[in-house]
């Protein structure tokens, strides 16, 4: 169980510094992580 | 003018006989020559034919010249985006339409009705357009040839479909040695690159273009290129630059009367100020630009749904709740699937957090995941997950969703 959490450990760090994108650690119970970006946005002008 | 194909039309039209048109003129087999185009007619025989059929060859030629006029200046709306303009050159063409088959410019003109109604986002007109083109397209020129391709390109991106229209652009500017002078192509290049998410080149067709539209002084097109580098800018993380463009917008769609332009430079504004941490402005941006938004469209649901999720960060959880239940029936009502399914987890996750987690993962992911969304707005909620089943000791879960954001390398 220990190893299995250790190798869990590397995982998240591994995933932490090759993940181009900005990971909060954090609980269930908080609030969900936000990065603005999952909307259609920004607005494109249009194609005419 | 093709003289033989409009004789036929008309001489047909007054219900005359081949022999009836000819007596005195030509022969019959002469006539039935010159009506295939399979004879070169010298002028005095065709003005004998036109002043039996009551028609005046200059006014033929005149006709001729303005049909050249006009769809030039049908394309100079086009380019100059002049959308208020433009119907009434388009009408002026319509009205001696029954003209048009027998110019010198027919192709040219059936081409430019399609450019046309694809300006105008009539789309099925435009399909039933190209399909016609279509047919016709072995007897076009080289250029003719080149615009339908073109604006084959311009269909696709209407219709979302990014890659193709990307591929036709592609091949279009290497067939032209990577020369054009064409600001609205290299626009076309810069946006399509835009919506694929290759900021890079974007960039790079969006300054290129920016260049010929001001040399052009072509103002409206100036704006819609600035908006675009400032949207590439932002997703390029050169903020002072995509500041400098969304200024630059601010100040002058007004002065341009280009009101319609700022809830979305506003929009825009507040992504990039989002992106660079400075949360406040960015709500004060987004909801400037829900101030201007007259109806409850997309852009509006858009907006009100990246205020939700500023709301939500920064814990104002009633005003977040507000919104996205806002967000929730507008969704509906637009038949946005997206912000529904969206709307919904934040909701569900306000009320029972361990819930919406299970609706993200049955309903949620999937959906994003099917319409490609972006793999950074992905990322944030396979984290989520991979640490919800870390947390309750269910590895093999926690490994299936940091997979997911490593591409596999795990």
């Amino acid at each position: 169980m220990k190893k299995f959490a250790a190798l869990l450990f590397s995982v998240s760090l591994l995933v932490l510094f090759t993940s181009n994108t900005v990971v909060k650690s954090q609980k269930v119970s908080n609030d969900v992580a936000y990065s603005g970006s999952i909307n259609d946005h920004p607005i494109h002008p249009p194609v005419g | 003018m093709e003289f033989g194909a409009l004789i036929k039309f008309y001489r047909m039209q007054r219900g005359m006989t081949q022999a009836e048109l000819a007596k005195g003129i030509c022969s019959v087999p002469h006539l039935s020559k010159i009506e295939n185009n399979s004879k070169e007619a010298n002028v005095d025989t065709i003005s004998l034919l036109l002043e039996r059929l009551s028609i005046s060859i200059e006014e033929m030629e005149e006709k001729e010249e303005q049909i050249k006029f006009l769809v030039r200046e049908l394309s100079g709306k086009i380019i100059f985006y002049l959308k208020d303009e433009i119907d009434g050159t388009y009408q002026k063409l319509k009205n001696i339409e029954h003209l048009i088959p027998f110019s010198k410019h027919f192709y040219i003109c059936e081409l430019y009705k399609y450019r046309y109604l694809l300006f105008k986002g009539l789309f099925e007109e435009a399909e039933a357009q190209r399909d016609l083109l279509y047919k016709q397209k072995k007897n076009f020129s080289q250029h003719e040839n080149y615009l339908f391709r073109y604006y084959n390109a311009i269909f696709l991106i209407l219709k979302g479909q990014y890659k193709n229209a990307d591929d036709i652009l592609d091949t279009l500017y290497t067939e032209n040695d990577h020369e054009t002078t064409s600001g609205e192509f290299l626009y076309h290049r810069a946006l399509v690159k835009s919506l694929l998410e290759q900021s890079g080149h974007a960039i790079h067709f969006g300054n290129m273009a920016l260049q010929i539209f001001m040399n052009q002084h072509n103002f409206i097109r100036i704006l819609n290129t600035l908006m675009l580098l400032g949207i590439n800018y932002t997703h390029s993380n050169i903020y002072e630059e995509a500041q400098g463009c969304f200024q630059h917008l601010i100040r002058n769609a007004e002065l341009l009367k280009e009101e319609k332009m700022l809830p979305q430079i506003y929009h825009n504004m507040g992504f990039l100020q989002n992106k660079m941490n400075n949360v406040k402005e960015a709500l004060y941006y987004y909801e400037k630009s829900l101030e201007l938004q007259p109806n409850l469209n997309q852009h509006y649901l858009v907006t009100l749904y990246s205020i939700g999720e500023i709301h939500y960060s920064l814990k104002s959880i009633d005003k977040a709740r507000e919104c996205f239940q806002e967000v929730n029936s507008l969704s509906k009502e637009l038949g946005n699937k997206k912000y529904r399914l969206l709307a919904d987890f934040y909701l569900l996750h306000m009320a029972i957090p361990q819930k919406a987690l299970k609706y993200l993962e049955a309903k949620v992911i999937p959906y994003l995941e099917e319409a490609n969304e972006h793999i950074d707005d992905l990322t944030r909620f396979y984290k989520m997950l991979s640490d919800y089943y870390n947390e309750n000791g269910m590895g093999n879960n926690a490994i299936k969703y940091l997979n997911k954001i490593t591409g596999g390398i795990l």
